[in-house]
């Protein structure tokens, strides 16, 4: 069996924001998805490492849009999650789940 | 369109990857800047932005100080694990980091600081090594065409009156010429700088004080200005100079303007006195200055009616003034600078020994995570920033010790070392130690780390274990050791040499007997003994006091004392035969009373001494024999005559002595004669040399009352004879206490190492050395096959010492005092010394392996080595 990799918080939040946002959104956008979740401002860095990191896992996928003029001609990157983040998603949830429903006893 | 400021968009295009999604991460910020509102907050925020990301990326691409956080942190946690070694580590660096840093602290106040003046590179000393007439300074302020200004400046000492409770105090100054702080560029910090007529005799009654006498003796009052001070007569002070510049000579406590008396002038060869230094204009070379000052000194001897030999031109030469104001202990610091660098490469080599070690037995933990995914570059990045932040603590802990040691450092300088004031451990020494540190123990982490990556974490074992299957790892750690008794043979010969000669120049000739001998130097004022007959009387009545003191075998008075000449032979002296334009001849000259021969211990080898019946007889002289010798070539010259100072009186030699060394010990006699005071009694001042029957200080207090008795105005300056010798060699005792120290520190690294490799060698290698035993080999044969690999390792170390050696020669011959540098017994006994050493280092542990016990070898296996 390989071996777990477990997904952080903050990658988990970055997946769901893009899911939340739907169609694709690039970076700024999914920026502004985690701001309106969270309600307070996402490090640019600390996004674009966590993006690259993911995308690395294989688990989001991203399509190059040429610039326009305001980008001064830079490409933009449009998201989006691959099914191996869903599935890694949807693992990380029902392991949370059970987790939390094993210990509520000891939370009461 | 308007863009985002270029830098900001470069520092983004530097860090981010050169990729599509690099590029998307610049056109996001720039998208998100456009959509901003024009101005400089927005540019401002993109720069705040950028500046962000890019740390973020630089962090991440293993740049910058989030991975290296990391790093360390894992450096810490296995430091923990075994603080042993470590600490040994780190005290070897510190101990190396350490002593190189002091060295550098006083080799940079003393020699490489510039000089604290402007433009000093443009400060040369003119007659660079020699002193000159005044009618040269005159001619070259004339003359010279290459130089802004030329200055002249001569040592003096005065008598500085005590107020109140203060004993009259002889200090050291300077008689300068009017231009010479301007040569420099300096000015007084209060007050004013000399006029140009305060050069005539009459005029001259003025004087600027130093900081230091400024503040001692006339409590840093700014109300001294003006105010009229007995130093050697009364003076105006009309400045006090700031101690923010190095003076031309050290511990200089004030500067008088130098009289200049125009009926002298005319003298030439005969009066060389002065000092001379130049600024250069600006733009010129050094060459063009030299050229220049030789034309000066065609024309000097073309005025002086060639007083002066042609090679008298040819010999002027030009030197930085830097290096004419460091002089003689500049070489010496540079030696004992790359002595002690040898200090820090053997710890080098320990600690590189011990990271090798270190290493192998972490195979595991780098195996695991070269197994998780850790790339080998990451390992190796740990390694090295583990090795690096290791040096770091060890320099932060050397400058420490430099710190702590700095004081006495500098109280083993010599009295008169230069500009000890800006020796300190300041912004460039403490750069220099934390450079040094980061550069060891990068260095001492290279092995380990380029195993590492060759091979991966198997080549650490096999490095550190010396596999025999492997030769070439198998000799790393040997190759180590092999180069800390290389260092340890280089220190070791050149100590022994040293120290060899130290002890020759402790037995040399001196050609007088310093034991139980006090010297009292007496400075009366002119204005008190203002005419030559009232010196002569009071120095008489002087000798004749003391003399009567219980305890006082004999008593003598001169002008010179031993070890007290401080500058080559120059007063001038002929035969009466030889022809006028031969070359001239120079010796040290000494004014003594009738009973100083015989006080002082000097050997009478011909002839009679001088007495006290000479004062009113014919003109006569004691030569020494080197004198003789030059002047005859033969010591038997008793009733032949010299003629002195360039006159034409004739002097009749009525006595030789044996030679006595005046400068040091180790220098040999030059020419010199001796004179009778009472004959000459121009010279200002005479010291008692009294020989007493016990320890000559106790003489002090009842010498001094005696002599106060007489005049209580009369500064004093009271020594044994004993300490003057010692003081003459300074130098070289601070050479040999060091080089000690520093040999003494490498040989103590080599024995670590020795004894580190190989019990590390039998520990590694127990298993197979039990199966030896079990298989039959003799326990002996096992001991001394490891005997055998260090001794292998010692000899290539002894060579390369002995070769590194003799490369280095340059750096200490000068140094030695009737001993070769490649003096045979100490090149063979030496070496043959250290490899003793090493083998008792060695035995200890490679005993160990003949003990090895093959049943638990067997039962516990090959791990249980450790």
């Amino acid at each position: 069996m390989p071996t777990p990799v477990f997904l952080g918080e903050f990658e988990q939040f970055v997946l769901l924001a893009i899911l939340k946002r739907g169609n694709e959104p690039s970076a700024i956008e999914v920026r502004e998805e985690m701001a309106a979740i969270a309600g307070r401002e996402v490090a640019r860095g600390a996004l674009y490492r966590t993006l690259d990191r993911l995308e690395g896992k294989g688990y989001v996928r991203w399509r190059i849009e040429p610039g326009e003029a305001a980008r001064a001609g830079l490409p933009k990157r449009r998201f989006t999650v691959t099914a191996a983040g869903v599935a890694r998603l949807r693992a990380a949830r029902s392991a949370l789940t059970e987790l939390w429903a094993s210990v509520d006893g000891a939370l009461e | 369109m308007t863009r985002p400021p270029a830098f900001a968009r470069r520092l983004l295009r530097w860090t981010l990857p050169d990729t599509p999604s690099g590029w998307s991460i610049a056109g996001d910020l720039e998208e998100e800047w456009s959509a901003r509102r024009p101005g400089p907050a927005r540019n401002l925020w993109y720069l705040a932005h950028a500046a962000r990301i890019a740390t973020r990326y630089a962090v991440g691409s293993g740049l910058g100080i989030g991975m290296l956080g990391r790093d360390l942190e894992t450096a810490f946690a296995s430091w923990r694990r075994s603080p042993r070694s470590v600490l040994l580590a780190i005290l070897a660096l510190a101990l190396g980091v350490g002593a190189n840093t002091a060295v550098f602290s006083v080799l940079r106040g003393v020699v490489l600081a510039p000089l604290r003046y402007e433009r000093p590179q443009d400060l040369f000393r003119l007659w660079d090594g020699t002193v000159v007439s005044k009618s040269t300074f005159e001619i070259a302020l004339r003359e010279g065409s290459a130089f802004t200004g030329i200055a002249a400046a001569q040592e003096t000492r005065q008598t500085l009156l005590g107020e109140g409770r203060d004993a009259p105090e002889s200090l050291l100054g300077l008689e300068v010429s009017p231009g010479h702080f301007g040569v420099l560029g300096v000015r007084p910090e209060i007050g004013r700088d000399f006029r140009p007529d305060e050069s005539v005799p009459g005029n001259d009654r003025v004087v600027i004080l130093s900081d230091g006498l400024w503040r001692r003796r006339f409590g840093a009052d700014p109300a001294v200005l003006g105010r009229t001070i007995e130093l050697g007569g009364p003076r105006t002070v009309i400045g006090v100079m700031s101690d923010r510049h190095d003076p031309i000579r050290p511990a200089v406590g004030y500067w008088l303007p130098m009289a200049i008396d125009r009926d002298d002038l005319g003298d030439y060869a005969n009066t060389a006195q002065v000092t001379l230094i130049g600024r250069r204009k600006p733009g010129l070379t050094g060459d063009a200055a030299q050229v220049d000052l030789t034309r000066i000194a065609r024309a000097v001897r073309a005025e002086s009616n060639d007083a002066y030999p042609e090679s008298w031109v040819r010999e002027a030469r030009v030197a930085p003034l830097l290096d004419s104001v460091v002089g003689s202990i500049g070489p010496t610091l540079w030696a004992l600078q790359a002595a002690v660098l040898l200090v820090l490469l053997a710890a080098v080599a320990n600690v590189a020994t011990l990271l090798l070690v270190r290493a192998a037995g972490r195979r595991t933990e780098l195996t695991i995570r070269s197994a998780l995914g850790a790339s080998r570059r990451r390992l190796v990045r740990q390694l090295v920033t583990e090795s690096a932040a290791l040096g770091l603590l060890g320099g932060l802990a050397g400058l420490g010790i430099a710190g702590l040691t700095l004081g006495t450092f500098r109280a083993l300088l010599p009295a008169g070392t230069p500009r000890i004031a800006s020796i300190a451990l300041d912004p460039v020494v403490v750069g220099f130690a934390i450079a040094l540190s980061l550069v060891a123990g990068t260095i001492a982490g290279m092995m380990p780390a380029v195993r590492l990556a060759r091979d991966g974490a198997a080549g650490l074992v096999r490095a550190s274990r010396g596999d025999a299957a492997r030769p070439g790892s198998a000799r790393l750690q040997l190759f180590l050791v092999a180069g800390e008794i290389a260092m340890a043979t280089v220190l070791a010969v050149v100590t022994a040499l040293v120290l060899q000669s130290g002890w020759r120049a402790g037995r040399a000739p001196l050609g007088f007997d310093p034991e139980s001998v006090l010297t009292v130097r007496m400075r009366p004022s002119a204005e008190r003994h203002s005419s030559d007959a009232a010196r002569l009387a009071f120095y008489g009545e002087a000798e004749e006091l003391v003399r009567g003191l219980p305890g006082v075998r004999s008593v003598g008075l001169m002008s010179t004392l031993p070890m007290q000449t401080t500058q080559p032979p120059a007063t001038v002296f002929a035969r009466p035969d030889e022809p006028a334009g031969s070359e001239r001849r120079f010796a040290h000259l000494n004014l003594v009373f009738p009973g100083t021969i015989r006080a002082l211990g000097m050997s009478l080898t011909r002839g009679r001494a001088l007495l006290e019946s000479d004062r009113d007889g014919p003109p006569v002289v004691v030569v020494n024999e080197a004198l003789a010798r030059a002047t005859w070539g033969a010591t038997d010259v008793v009733g032949r005559s010299l003629l002195l100072f360039g006159g034409d009186r004739q002097y009749t030699v009525v006595g030789v002595v044996a030679d006595l060394r005046a400068i040091s010990p180790e220098t040999p006699a030059a020419p010199a004669f001796y004179l009778s005071y009472q004959q000459q009694p121009w010279w200002p001042t005479l010291a008692l040399v009294v020989r007493t029957e016990s320890d000559p200080v106790a003489y002090g207090a009842p010498i001094q009352r005696a002599i106060w008795s007489l005049d209580p105005t009369v500064p004093l300056e009271i020594a044994p004879l004993r300490s003057q010798v010692r003081a003459a060699r300074a130098e070289p005792i601070l050479v040999e206490r060091l080089l000690l120290l520093f040999g003494g520190l490498t040989l103590l690294l080599g024995v670590v190492g020795v004894y580190g490799v190989t019990s590390n060698a039998v520990a590694q290698r127990r298993s197979e050395l039990g199966i030896r035993l079990a298989l039959g080999a003799r326990a002996g044969s096992v001991v001394g096959r490891e005997l055998g690999r260090m001794a292998g390792a010692a000899f290539a170390g002894l060579l390369g010492g002995l070769v590194l050696t003799a490369l280095a020669r340059r750096l200490y011959a000068g140094m030695l005092y009737e001993i070769s540098p490649s003096d045979p017994a100490t090149l063979a006994l030496v070496p043959v010394g250290l490899l003793l050493v090493a083998l008792v280092a060695a035995s200890g542990p490679a005993r160990r392996a003949g003990r090895v016990d093959p049943m638990r070898v067997l039962r516990g296996g090959a791990d249980s080595t450790g």
